[in-house]
């Protein structure tokens, strides 16, 4: 398959998919992704994640059809990818997904660290939170980071 | 590289205070890859990160070192190597454009650079006399001993001028350099110790004789630039004065009006600049030199780098050794042809 062929069937996925979750919901009539994801289906909610991540609320319309589908065909294989490798997938409030496995394996290594320096459970200042790259659990004046797989 | 999955990596205390200074994660060292380690030596700390490390002393405080800079340090033995640790966080020449071409990293005896586009050889550029005496080219200094006659006369003319009955001896008395003090952005540099001797004509009576310890630290400044000065300026800082009896008959009042006039030379009363042309000279320092860089913000030229203060007391000025960006690889030394350049500019002062 030459790169024209390829470029041309990512784009007619992505269409396909768009077209697929059309019937269910337009990115228009839900005015957030919480309102979307208890009442659509999880392909259109997908969409819906996708269009808003990769384009924003005022981009979604001023974005060309074919690189909303393209956009729209990366995205859906991303989301599966992720699905196939952990068995799940959870998507923030932003349309971010946020890999379940991934967080708790940091939050894993995070405490067996913290134990095994002493610190107490009590000492964890704030949640585990992601940064670029990891994750990082404070506690006291101490950071402790784990690298996201 | 990043860490592996299955680590957790602490950071604590000055080290994290830098690091999160430094953006954290997001900045430009990345994610930890070990614990906070204790030295070889004992006396340092340190964490390496995905793409730079942070080094910390009581004397030198929290610094970043980073890419080929640092690669080329851990070449020549890390903290026990001839450059000690690093005393300034590792950076980047400022230029006009979104390429910085010539990162640096100051130490407590040299200077490493780097071409920060990465995959460029960095030179054997430490920049410590050890290192390049008689191999590359003297490095550019004047010598303690160089800087004690420029003071010496320098204060002498203020003696002279004086319309006290006060007059220094011949000769300037070396006492030696200290060494690197705390810092969080960038440690205090060196300073170095002068000792002269005076007198005060009491007439009939016997002369007050007095004993001035100075101690200087030397550093460019610069005014205001959005990019890198095409010149900087030396300026002798001080860094402790103390007058004190020496013979003859004691005068408190002749040692206060000593120390008085050596720190009005330094210090103004109305906070202006001492001198209108050097608006950049800030209190407490004097002008000593200007020292043209050679930079050039657009094709990333430049010459001179820092100074420093040697372990024995000289005042090194740091060339930049690498090859100018627009020309090819070469055989020529830059640090020759540099720091000739620069010791023409010294050899004027004294």
């Amino acid at each position: 398959m030459t790169d024209e062929e390829r470029e041309a069937a990512i784009i007619a996925d992505g269409k396909s998919y768009i077209a697929g979750s059309a019937g269910h919901a337009t990115l228009e009539a839900v005015p957030t992704l919480s309102a979307a994801a208890t009442q659509m289906s999880f392909a259109a909610a997908a969409n819906q994640f996708n269009v808003l991540t990769r384009f924003g609320t005022e981009g979604a319309n001023a974005v060309s059809i074919d690189d909303r589908a393209r956009a729209t065909a990366e995205r859906r294989n991303e989301f599966e990818s992720i699905f196939i490798r952990d068995g799940m997938i959870s998507i923030d409030s932003n349309g971010g997904i946020r890999v379940i496995v991934e967080y708790l394996h940091a939050v894993e290594v995070i405490r067996a660290k913290a134990a095994a320096l002493g610190y107490g459970a009590q000492s964890q200042t704030v949640p585990i939170t992601e940064v670029p790259g990891g994750y990082v659990g404070r506690f006291g004046g101490n950071d402790i980071y784990a690298a996201a797989r | 590289m990043p860490p592996p999955a299955s680590q957790a990596f602490e950071v604590h205390g000055e080290i994290r205070a830098k690091y999160e200074a430094l953006g954290g994660a997001a900045g430009p060292l990345g994610l930890p890859q070990t614990d906070e380690t204790a030295s070889p030596d004992g006396v340092g700390r340190f964490n390496h990160f995905e793409r730079g490390s942070i080094y910390w002393t009581p004397r030198t405080g929290p610094m970043m070192v980073g890419g080929t800079v640092r690669d080329r340090w851990a070449a020549s033995g890390w903290e026990l190597g001839p450059l000690g640790y690093p005393v300034q966080d590792q950076h980047r020449m400022v230029l006009r454009g979104p390429l910085p071409l010539v990162e640096w990293c100051r130490f407590e005896n040299g200077l490493i650079a780097g071409d920060a586009r990465g995959g460029w050889p960095v030179p054997m550029a430490l920049q410590t006399p050890t290192e390049t005496l008689g191999r590359i080219a003297q490095p550019a200094l004047l010598t303690y001993a160089e800087l004690g006659a420029i003071f010496g006369a320098r204060i002498n003319a203020q003696f002279v001028a004086s319309p006290d009955n006060v007059a220094l001896r011949a000769g300037v008395e070396l006492t030696g350099a200290s060494n690197w003090k705390y810092g969080f952005w960038a440690s205090t540099s060196r300073s170095i110790g002068f000792r002269l001797h005076g007198f005060h004509d009491n007439g009939s009576a016997p002369d007050t004789n007095f004993v001035i310890d100075i101690g200087l630290r030397f550093e460019l400044v610069w005014g205001p630039s959005l990019t890198e000065p095409t010149t900087k300026t030396l300026v002798a800082v001080l860094d402790s004065l103390n007058v004190g009896h020496d013979g003859g008959l004691a005068l408190a009042q002749v040692y206060a009006s000593v120390e008085s006039g050596i720190l009005h030379t330094f210090y103004e009363s109305d906070n202006n600049p001492h001198d209108p042309n050097h608006p950049e000279v800030p209190s407490g320092a004097i002008f000593v030199a200007e020292l043209p860089t050679g930079a050039n913000a657009i094709t990333g030229e430049i010459d001179i780098l820092d100074v420093l203060i040697t372990a024995s007391g000289d005042l090194q000025i740091l060339v930049n050794p690498l090859t100018p960006p627009q020309q090819a690889l070469s055989q020529v030394s830059f640090s020759f042809l540099r720091q000739l350049a620069v010791q023409n500019v010294l050899n004027s002062l004294t």
